[in-house]
């Protein structure tokens, strides 16, 4: 950890050194009376500004309201205009500014939002209106759009009876006052509803281009309309999606880059290689060798990125032996955190002993950075995992010795990793508690498949954080919620995530979820491994691009520099 | 032949039909549903509001009755599950011409080498170009094609940077993985070609023409190729097949719009209109492969013919 953070520190210095030296040397140049560098125009810029990013698969669609994959999120926040966007500073942290909206107003109850808009046009000349914001997030409701992400709106008034089909979806609590003026009223006052604001169920959406193209809006270029930064140009379906500056957008004064092209690339050498001979400018590299090899080029910048994504043990807590905490507790001690981040994870996640991932922010704080994870506590408390076990066993009245145990742990993926994760893990139960486990391998929607029925004693998963709020994970294991099937229930822990969620003080809430999430650790229905992280390696001539798992600022303010 | 022709393509429907049904039963007796591939569970109403609106929600049987219905009366074998609002029926050709345009290249690159190299190795027999072309021809058929195709991306985009590492587009996208793939099929034809002119070489009727004075290049054309090539076409069926139905491997590695990673990735996203699509698809090349294969046998084997004719 000390060496990373030295070489972050080195590579930021050595950036901040030769940004120093390059411009002093551009400077002797110019008042040395020479020619400038052809490939630059006066303000240091390179003449013609491009960009190669690599996207990991094939988006499903650039229908905003039906895909739910992170890879068209990608391309949909680079061309479509959100009510607001998170834009991210060289230290990763991110900001909400305005974007589609110009300023908003909250009602004091916290219920009433009025967002009211800026000037933009769509790419064929419309004029984006308040109409278009609500149309688009009534369609994401509507229950015959069958839009999977269209639980994010829970929070506005009726959405849960428009999403079930109760209510008409124009009972929702979305309003165009005028051209210009959009208000939302919601449910009840929701403290993390800003971060709802610039996710794709509420992107604007043309009625009239929907209506026209019916189920094939968004599938190629040509059947969306776009407003943001850019528009989508190019379409080769499992190959590349090029994207080119949007001159109708309102700030394309801002917008440097004149294209950008995503490859798509599902094979990792095909990245690596990509990266190597530069027809990328930037790719995330965690095989160790490409590791090494990337980190001594000098070109390259190296930027660790904390991703809001926790990998988790989880236990089927109507199981006859998980129904017992001690035992889950047991278990998930038993799991050496700090290993298992090195021997299978090679060093690049970090060892997780809270529930809410780092880089999740809490108002204007990172949650982590404020409340320790209290699994480390547990941890020395009960510094032999194995008593614990013994000791859930008495109180389930079952025999004590732990080799008579009969536990299944299954792993939903076929794979050398999972076999190699699988053969690990058995041999960390075996050694800290004595018990034989056995490895059950699945495909993917098998065992997805079980899960949901409930045919599985220990399972092993990861959640990535959809928004920018503790309760996107803390919610997760309500009682009511059906995201994480442990069949776990809390009273208290139910009454503290409903009261956090519906306090607007931040730093009430950050008391309620640091009770819960100690509450969630001590009965431990879910047992976190690591918190996840990726190594992106960057062309020291990109600037300015997002790269951040939250930031929606995409290519939006990015150009390169001496390429 | 007429009536034989005929026959085979009332069979072949058939046989379309039947493994249509059975991929149908079959993929829905699977556990799993088309929403896993999202890696989260969401919660029931939503999930209940999908199935709806792609009618998941119904007895396979009465989905399978659907089915037939669209298929039938308006040839569609509906909308992916996985990419919301694309045509299965689009996807499936379009995305076939990508791969055929490779696959074609391939075999073609790789029946001339191969053909060339199994003549050289028998006229060489047992010399050093003989165990060279072998040697060529072990390695073609023991290493996976995603280990030419990587060793040939590291090579050629990355140590000689000559051409693109991936994409589709242009002529020179198709260069490496057209060489990838015809690595296998060179060394296949390469060794039957080779034991079929060792076959014919030792005919009485070579042995003729030698005497009468034919040349070398004539005797080689004329005598030998046109007898030793017949073999060969049988494994031409089934590898005309897979020329549209792509490489899932090779188009992975260089970024191919093809086919191929349909067959794979459809499955495990439990996409079932694209299962289908794509078995559909696979299905109906082969069996008109194989029709054809069997028309072109019997015009260059006159012995078959006959005894097309006599049934």
């Amino acid at each position: 950890m000390k060496n990373k953070k030295f070489l972050s520190l080195f590579l930021v210095l050595t950036l901040i050194i030769t940004g120093l030296v390059g411009c002093s040397g551009k400077e002797d140049q110019e008042t040395g009376g020479e020619p400038v560098d052809e490939g630059q125009v006066s303000n240091g810029l390179d003449s013609e500004q491009y960009l190669n990013f690599i996207l990991d698969a094939e988006p499903s669609t650039l229908d905003p309201s039906k895909g739910s994959d992170m890879y068209s999120n990608s391309v949909l926040v680079n061309v479509m205009e959100p009510l607001t966007r998170l834009e991210e500073d060289e230290n990763q942290n991110t900001k909400l500014v305005p974007a589609g909206a110009e300023e908003w107003e909250v009602s004091e109850d916290g219920l009433v939002w009025t967002f009211k808009l800026r000037e933009n046009y769509w790419s064929d000349g419309e004029k984006v209106t308040a109409q278009d914001y609500e149309y688009g997030i009534k369609r994401s409701a509507d229950p015959n759009t069958a839009s999977p992400f269209s639980f994010l709106l829970t929070p506005i008034k009726n959405a849960e009876k428009v999403i079930a089909g109760e209510l008409p979806v124009d009972e929702l609590g979305v309003k165009a006052l005028d051209e210009n003026t959009l208000e939302i009223t919601l449910e009840y006052p929701t403290p993390y509803f800003e971060q709802l604001t610039y996710q794709r169920v509420m992107f604007a959406q043309r009625k009239d281009i929907v209506e026209q193209y019916g189920d094939t809006f968004g599938t190629e270029p040509d059947t969306l309309v776009y407003n943001g930064p850019f528009v989508v140009s190019q379409w080769i379906h499992n190959s590349e999606v090029i994207l080119t500056k949007n001159p109708s957008y309102w700030d394309a004064d801002s917008v440097n880059l004149e294209t950008v092209s995503y490859k798509i690339i599902e094979d990792r050498n095909s990245a690596y290689n990509s990266l190597a001979n530069r027809s990328v400018d930037q790719a995330s590299v965690n095989d160790p060798d490409w590791l090494k090899r990337f980190s001594e080029d000098e070109n390259l910048n190296h930027i660790e990125v904390v991703r809001p994504s926790v990998n988790y043990v989880f236990f089927n807590t109507q199981d006859e032996l998980f129904q017992n905490a001690n035992v889950r507790k047991a278990f998930s001690l038993a799991i050496d955190r700090e290993e298992i981040a090195e021997v299978i994870f090679n060093g690049v996640h970090v060892p997780a002993y809270g529930w809410t991932p780092p880089s999740v922010l809490i108002g204007e704080d990172e949650y982590r950075a404020k409340v320790d994870e209290p699994l480390r506590a547990i941890k020395e408390q009960n510094p032999d995992p194995k008593e614990l076990l013994i000791k859930g066993l008495e109180e389930l009245g079952m025999d004590t010795n732990p080799e008579n145990l009969d536990v299944t742990f299954s792993l939903g993926g076929t794979d050398q990793w999972f076999r190699t994760f699988g053969e690990y893990i058995q041999q960390v139960f075996k050694k800290n508690l004595g018990v034989e486990v056995k490895i059950e391998q699945l495909e993917w929607p098998i065992f997805d498949s079980n899960v949901n029925k409930g045919e599985f004693q220990i399972g092993y998963m990861a959640w990535t954080a959809d928004y920018n709020d503790p309760s996107t994970m803390m919610n997760l294991l309500e009682s009511t919620s059906t995201a994480i099937r442990t069949g776990w229930k809390n009273e208290r822990y139910d009454e503290l995530i409903r009261l956090a969620g519906q306090e607007l003080d931040h730093g009430k809430r950050l008391e309620y979820y640091k009770e819960a999430e100690e509450i969630l650790m001590d009965e431990s229905p879910v047992a976190p491994v690591v918190f996840a992280k990726t190594n992106v390696f960057r062309y020291k001539y990109v600037n300015n691009v997002g790269v951040t798992d939250f930031n929606t600022q995409g290519f939006k303010y990015g150009f390169t520099q001496g390429r | 032949m007429g009536r034989y022709i005929v026959k085979r393509i009332i069979y072949m429907l058939l046989t379309l039909f039947i493994i249509t049904t059975i991929t149908f039963f079959l993929m829905h007796s699977i556990p799993g549903d088309p929403l896993a591939h999202m890696a989260k569970n969401l919660p029931e109403q939503v999930k209940a509001n999908y199935y709806k609106k792609y009618g998941l929600d119904q007895p396979v049987i009465v989905q399978y009755g659907k089915f037939l219905k669209n298929v039938f009366t308006e040839g569609n074998l509906g909308e992916s599950l996985r990419y919301p609002g694309r045509s299965v029926t689009e996807t499936v050709l379009n995305n076939s011409k990508v791969s055929g345009r490779v696959g074609v290249q391939a075999i073609s690159l790789g029946i001339v080498i191969g053909i060339t190299l199994g003549i050289i190795a028998a006229l060489f027999r047992n010399k050093w170009p003989d165990y060279l072309v072998m040697f060529i021809a072990i390695l073609g058929v023991t290493v996976p094609s995603f280990i030419i195709a990587s060793l040939l991306q590291y090579t050629f985009t990355v140590k000689f940077q000559l051409l693109p590492t991936t994409g589709w587009g242009d002529m020179k996208h198709t260069i490496l993985p057209t060489i990838a793939l015809a690595f296998s099929p060179i060394a296949t034809y390469a060794r039957y070609m080779r034991s079929n002119v060792l076959e014919v070489i030792n005919q009485d009727y070579i042995l003729t023409a030698q005497a009468k004075g034919v040349g070398t290049f004539s005797l080689i054309t004329k005598h030998i190729l046109r007898n030793a090539i017949l073999p060969v076409i049988t494994i031409l069926g089934p590898q005309i097949a897979g020329i549209f139905t792509g490489s899932f491997v090779i188009e992975r590695i260089f970024g191919i719009p093809g086919l191929g990673s349909y067959y794979i990735t459809s499955i495990n996203d439990r996409d079932y209109t694209m299962i289908i699509g794509t078995t559909v698809f696979y299905a109906a090349i082969f069996v008109v492969a194989q029709l054809v294969t069997d028309i072109l046998y019997g015009i260059v084997d006159p012995r078959i013919r006959v005894s097309n004719d006599n049934e």
